[in-house]
């Protein structure tokens, strides 16, 4: 089952500049990225370490202005789209507070957008049962491993429902059990709700089992160098991965990687 | 059913879970001991410390005008007790110091503040600020009370300028340590300035400006007493003064205790009041 997409793109990247310093410590972090998502995908960025792909998320998420180029979220500004609080962020650190437990991270954005307080132990719950942290909720961010300081990180962006996710190696710290457990939840709720998840990875499977669209990067210039459209359908299970289609598909990206 | 009747010695046996928690009390205690070993160690340095007291005395033969004997400095303490003389002494530099305290509180946390948020502001006043700490207090304490005269306005003055630089100093260090990262995520949420500062920026700075506030809170303690060494009628630093005015040592040293102890309290509330804000944070990161 494919979603359904609107006709006019969510997120609308046109030839996007980002340069870091001056003199010569000038960095060119992104040249000419072009980029057109659709409501509803699931776009993975994929490229060797330093190529842009954090810099990039952080443009959309106006977390940082492009130098040149221009970036639009629903057909207004990134700024904009950041004040309606339309994304969710995981960043590639968990970033937590440290003064605050598992229950009262996850509360912050709840708290900061003035959801009423009877919702959030419903929400909290939930979000806490989705990461499997359900015993954890009264620890400190310091007495849980990194891998369960991520999945904190990732329960906190989902609990205020955000249309557009950005996540930045969001799995990159789990052991390999966790992490397949966490892609199929991760599809369980993209598939559930009509979310649009910009999705960066250093793993090529995991790139191509998630993905409707595969966008791969390269170094020198940081820019998008290949689309690879993922036709796999839905819903996806741990069967997909066995299928040849998903081997040529694997395939696929992996040689557009390696152009360069 | 008929009931049988208590055997008469019931009551005056302990029942069952009595015993129990009599003997969980008793392994409770003995887990206190082992665990909290240095507090139980405080009674007995202090009769060390007696006994050395005394043993130097016995052995060197000062006479009072010199070193008073403890039962002697015991004896005045009582005195100034009970006839409420040393409270109205203690209330006096209690307040000073607290008047003080609480102008450095409120100067230094915000000055501190716009400070640590601004590297041009703080770049621009860092001259004065340098200047203004090398000025030494004692130099300036007596032209304070020579300005502002014998009352408590001129010891809470100088309080006050003792504790200033060291709250300043870690409000902005403090202000500094938020972690950018943080500061991204909450700019993710469109997070007020407001909220910024409430949910990120207090709560990371409460470390420092905590430890500040324990610092500022004996320091000031000294800063009034300085004051009231130098001039005026009243509190611990005028009593100490009196003493040895009077060559009664005996009073300079129930002045010293009781400076000591009032100082030990508002350092140990401030302790209090840090592991309860604190709580739940890693140790080694307070
Ligand atoms: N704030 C910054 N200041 C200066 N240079 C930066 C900054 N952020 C990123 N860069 C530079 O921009 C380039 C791209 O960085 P980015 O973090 O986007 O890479 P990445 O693709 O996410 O790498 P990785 O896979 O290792 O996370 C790097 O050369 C980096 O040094
Ligand atoms: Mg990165």
């Amino acid at each position: 089952m494919n979603k359904q997409t609107m006709s006019k793109p969510i997120i609308e990247i046109q030839d996007i500049s980002k340069e870091f310093g001056s003199g010569p410590n000038k960095v060119e972090a992104l040249t000419n990225v072009d980029l057109k998502v659709d409501s509803g995908e699931f776009i993975s960025l994929i490229g060797p370490s330093g190529c842009g792909k954090s810099t990039l998320l952080r443009v959309i998420g106006d977390l940082i202005s492009p130098t040149t180029g221009s970036a639009q979220v629903k057909e207004k500004s990134v700024a904009q789209a950041r004040t309606d609080r339309d994304y969710g962020i995981v960043f590639q650190a968990p970033v937590l507070f440290e003064w605050r437990n598992v229950r009262r991270n996850i509360e912050l954005p709840l708290q900061v957008m003035g959801v009423p307080k009877s919702e959030w132990t419903e929400r909290v719950d939930a979000q806490l049962e989705l990461v499997g942290l359900q015993d954890f909720d009264s620890h400190y961010p310091w007495q849980l491993s990194g891998g369960m300081q991520q999945r904190v990180a990732i329960a906190r962006a989902l609990v205020f429902r955000p249309s557009i996710l950005l996540m930045d190696e969001p799995f990159g710290a789990l052991d390999e059990m966790t992490r397949e457990y966490m892609n199929l939840e991760l599809l369980n709720i993209y598939t559930r709700t009509d979310v649009t998840i910009i999705f960066v990875t250093h793993s090529i499977p995991e790139a191509v089992f998630l993905s409707t669209r595969v966008a791969v990067m390269s170094k020198r210039p940081g820019t998008i160098s290949h689309v690879v459209p993922i036709e796999l359908p839905h819903p996806r299970s741990f069967d997909t991965r066995e299928t040849s289609q998903y081997f040529e598909l694997v395939t696929e990206v992996r040689e557009a990687l390696r152009e360069h | 059913m008929v009931s049988r009747p208590a055997p008469p010695y019931k009551n005056l046996l302990p029942s069952k879970a009595a015993v129990s928690t009599i003997r969980s009390l008793w392994i409770r205690l003995i887990k206190l001991v082992k665990n909290r070993f240095e507090y139980f160690l405080i009674p007995f340095s202090i009769i060390l410390f007696i006994a050395g007291w005394k043993l130097i005395i016995r052995t060197q033969g000062f006479p009072e005008y010199i070193l008073p004997e403890p039962e002697a400095v015991w004896d005045q303490l009582v005195v100034v007790i009970e006839n409420g003389y040393i409270f109205e002494h203690v209330t006096y530099t209690l307040t000073e110091a607290l008047y003080g305290f609480l102008a450095s509180l409120l100067f230094a946390t915000s000055l501190g503040y716009i400070l640590g948020k601004s590297r041009a502001l703080e770049k621009a006043a860092s001259p004065y600020i340098v200047a203004a700490k090398s000025i030494p207090i004692l130099g300036i304490a007596p032209l304070i009370i020579i300005w502002f005269g014998q009352g408590i306005t001129p010891k809470a003055i100088i309080a006050f300028l003792i504790i200033f630089f060291p709250m300043l100093v870690n409000t902005i260090v403090g202000i500094r340590s938020v972690n950018e990262d943080q500061r991204e995520l909450m700019r993710s949420y469109s997070a007020s300035k407001w909220q910024v500062f409430i949910r990120l920026e207090l709560p990371a700075a409460m470390p420092l400006l905590l430890a500040g506030i324990k610092i500022g809170l004996a320091r000031s303690m000294m800063g009034a007493i300085v004051g009231e060494y130098l001039g005026g009628q009243q509190g611990l630093g005028f009593l100490v003064n009196l003493g040895s005015g009077l060559s009664e040592t005996p009073l300079i040293f129930a002045s010293i205790f009781t400076i000591i102890i009032i100082t030990l309290i508002l350092y140990g509330s401030a302790a209090i009041l840090e592991g309860a804000l604190l709580k739940g944070r890693r140790r080694d990161a307070v």
